[in-house]
């Protein structure tokens, strides 16, 4: 099978600093990659680079293959036509991320017109319809509504919609629901889930909430600092992680089985982009951490089936330990 | 949905900016005093009581009276009558000087916020416009076009387009940060769609408030133009050109110089007055306290 996206030594700096360094993956066509790690360490970074959103002064190097061509190369002019159209992201802020002076409706028409070239009329039917399809109720009535009559789930739902649009082969979501509230946040995934099944597209999905992770990915790539430290299947991250970072990940989630006094934490914080450590940036928080650690930093190397990590605890790295 | 439709009504609601805007004092007394001034200028042909410009020898330097309420000037004429044209004139001039400064300033605010690279070059101009004082600046300009009522404009407008830049500028600063641009630009949005559609309504609130201090700037300098004689042309009478006619008989007939001055006041009082109150209601964190 082709991939539908592959990211090649993707790097992002500021300045001297890099953001985002060396990131390599691939989606599969209607496959879901979650993105996972915490603040800071990147992932938002990432998916701004693949849109070629990223803010100036950043530099974006590497090569983000979609569908054969390389967007980092592409005309501005043909990235536009890209962007909403087979591509389209959800970002995660869904209270300011509407235009407050005009209608919803306006603004899914927009993306409609310039990318179907649909009349005024058509496109507002079919911003019935999106909405309609993104399970807003009385969606007719709710097209003329502007952005502050509607509660934040609604506004996401909105997002998705506009998103939705061109019917997009790839659907980036940044943190899509970390806005919103426990119920709201599982009726959206609910939408996504289905949306994605019946679209038949890929999903991007980023986040730092594991809980999301597992209930809708089918393969994860774990965050630290810049890198990807871990790529796995969904069940086999979750079952066995490789990476002593998603060991403390998974670690650090509350469970309803156990009473626990206090939540269980990884110790230290991320360095921040002028403070990165030589070699492994993970190892001044790591329990494993050997000398090895601190000289060089271990590459992503397989480590089992479809999975790969970058730790020297892992066959291969034994022999320099 | 009849539900939701009982429920919208049942829920609280945040009053329009315009009823709350009414609701200010200010505003209301700023609104009456300029009103009060747009409508005696709308209707100047059927209030005034005698020709502004009709010459009267017989009654020359007149003493305010029963027949010309206001006194006369060196020819005759009625003051009263004058400032009531000339309210009209320098109306017109504030309005074409308030919309041409808020569509340049706004385009070029709009282009100097938005693009970087051009915001060094537009704004370092606009600076530099500013360098001089509006005043001399606009004499300067009006001196050279020639006395009009349309180069007291175009001059005015040169001297003030800078102020409203700025302050667009800033404006377009902030809101090309926000995250609907953001979202825009995901959805293959281009840039001057970005710029018309999404940032430049969302910055003009600024600009009105701006506006109407920039009226109340062009009235005060078309008098000052027309009192050192670079203002529309005599005899059409503007405010300035009133008090000017008055200039040599200060002590033997003050009134002909004292009203229309009166006037410019209550009018530039107004819509000071106008603006704050504008400010407070649409810019919440602007908010002067009342002392």
């Amino acid at each position: 099978m082709t991939a539908l996206l592959t990211v090649e030594s993707l790097t992002v700096r500021f300045g001297r600093f890099a953001v985002v360094e060396d990131v390599a993956f691939s989606v599969a066509p209607g496959e879901v990659l979650a993105l996972v790690g915490e603040s800071g360490s990147g992932k938002s970074m990432t998916a701004l680079a693949l849109m070629r959103l990223v803010p100036p002064p950043g530099v974006v190097s590497g090569r983000v293959l979609f569908e054969g061509t390389d967007l980092l190369t592409l005309p501005e002019r043909r990235m536009r036509a890209i962007r909403g159209g087979a591509m389209a992201m959800v970002f995660q802020e869904p209270m300011t991320s509407l235009n407050p002076v005009f209608t919803v409706g306006r603004q899914i028409a927009e993306a409609l017109s310039w990318h179907r070239g649909l009349s005024a009329r058509a496109a507002r039917a079919e911003a019935v319809r999106l909405l309609s399809l993104v399970e807003i109720p009385n969606a007719a009535a709710r097209v003329s509504q502007y952005p502050h009559e509607l509660s934040g789930g609604m506004r996401q739902r909105v997002m998705i919609a506009m998103a939705l649009a061109c019917s997009p082969r790839l659907l980036i979501a940044d943190e899509p629901t970390t806005a919103l509230d426990a119920t709201v946040q599982a009726q959206l995934l609910d939408l996504l889930r289905r949306l994605r099944a019946e679209l038949g597209m890929a999903v991007i999905l980023i986040t730092h909430d594991l809980g999301v992770v597992s209930d809708f990915a089918d393969r994860v790539a774990v965050m630290y600092a810049a890198r990807i430290v871990e790529t796995a299947p969904a069940e086999a991250l979750f079952a066995a992680p490789a990476h002593p970072y998603t060991e403390g990940l998974l670690a650090s989630l509350p469970r309803l089985s156990e009473t626990v006094e206090r939540l269980v934490a990884i110790p230290g914080q991320v360095p921040p982009p002028f403070a990165m450590p030589p070699g492994c940036r993970f190892a001044p928080r790591c329990a494993h951490a050997k000398a090895p650690c601190a000289a060089a930093a271990p590459p992503l190397l397989p480590v089992g089936e479809g999975r790969a990590a970058a730790c020297i605890r892992h066959a291969g790295y034994m022999v320099a330990a | 949905m009849a539900g939701e439709a009982a429920l919208a009504e049942a829920l609280p609601r945040r009053p329009s900016a315009l009823s709350r805007a009414l609701g200010h004092r200010g505003v209301l007394i700023g609104l009456v005093l300029f009103g009060a001034v747009v409508l005696v200028a709308l209707l100047a042909d059927w209030i005034a009581p005698h020709d502004p410009v009709r010459n009267n020898f017989r009654y020359r330097l007149g003493v305010p009276n029963e027949v010309f309420w206001l006194g006369t000037d060196r020819f005759g004429r009625d003051i009263l009558s004058r400032i009531i044209h000339g309210t009209r004139v320098s109306l017109r001039i504030g309005l074409m000087v308030v919309a041409a400064t808020g569509v340049f300033g706004a385009l070029i605010g709009a282009v100097a916020g938005y693009f970087r690279s051009l915001d060094g070059p537009l704004m370092r101009l606009m600076d530099g416009l500013m360098a001089f004082p509006a005043i001399l600046l606009a004499i300067s300009l009006a001196a050279a076009l020639g006395p009009s009522e349309i180069n007291a404009a175009i001059a005015l407008t040169v001297a003030y387009t800078p102020r409203t830049a700025r302050v667009v500028r800033a404006s377009v600063l902030v809101v090309r940060e926000l995250d609907y641009v953001e979202a825009a630009r995901a959805l293959g949005a281009g840039d001057a769609h970005i710029l018309f559609r999404h940032v430049l309504p969302n910055a003009l609130t600024p600009l009105v408030v701006q506006s109407t201090y920039i009226f109340a700037l062009a009235i005060l300098a078309e008098a000052v133009l027309s009192f050192i004689g670079v203002g529309p042309p005599p005899p059409t009478p503007s405010l300035g050109g009133v008090i000017a006619d008055g200039r040599d008989y200060m002590l033997e007939a003050p009134w002909i110089s004292l009203f229309p001055g009166l006037a410019i006041a209550v009018t530039v009082f107004g819509l000071n007055l106008l603006g704050d109150g504008l400010r407070d209601v649409l810019d919440p964190r602007m908010k002067v306290e009342p002392r």
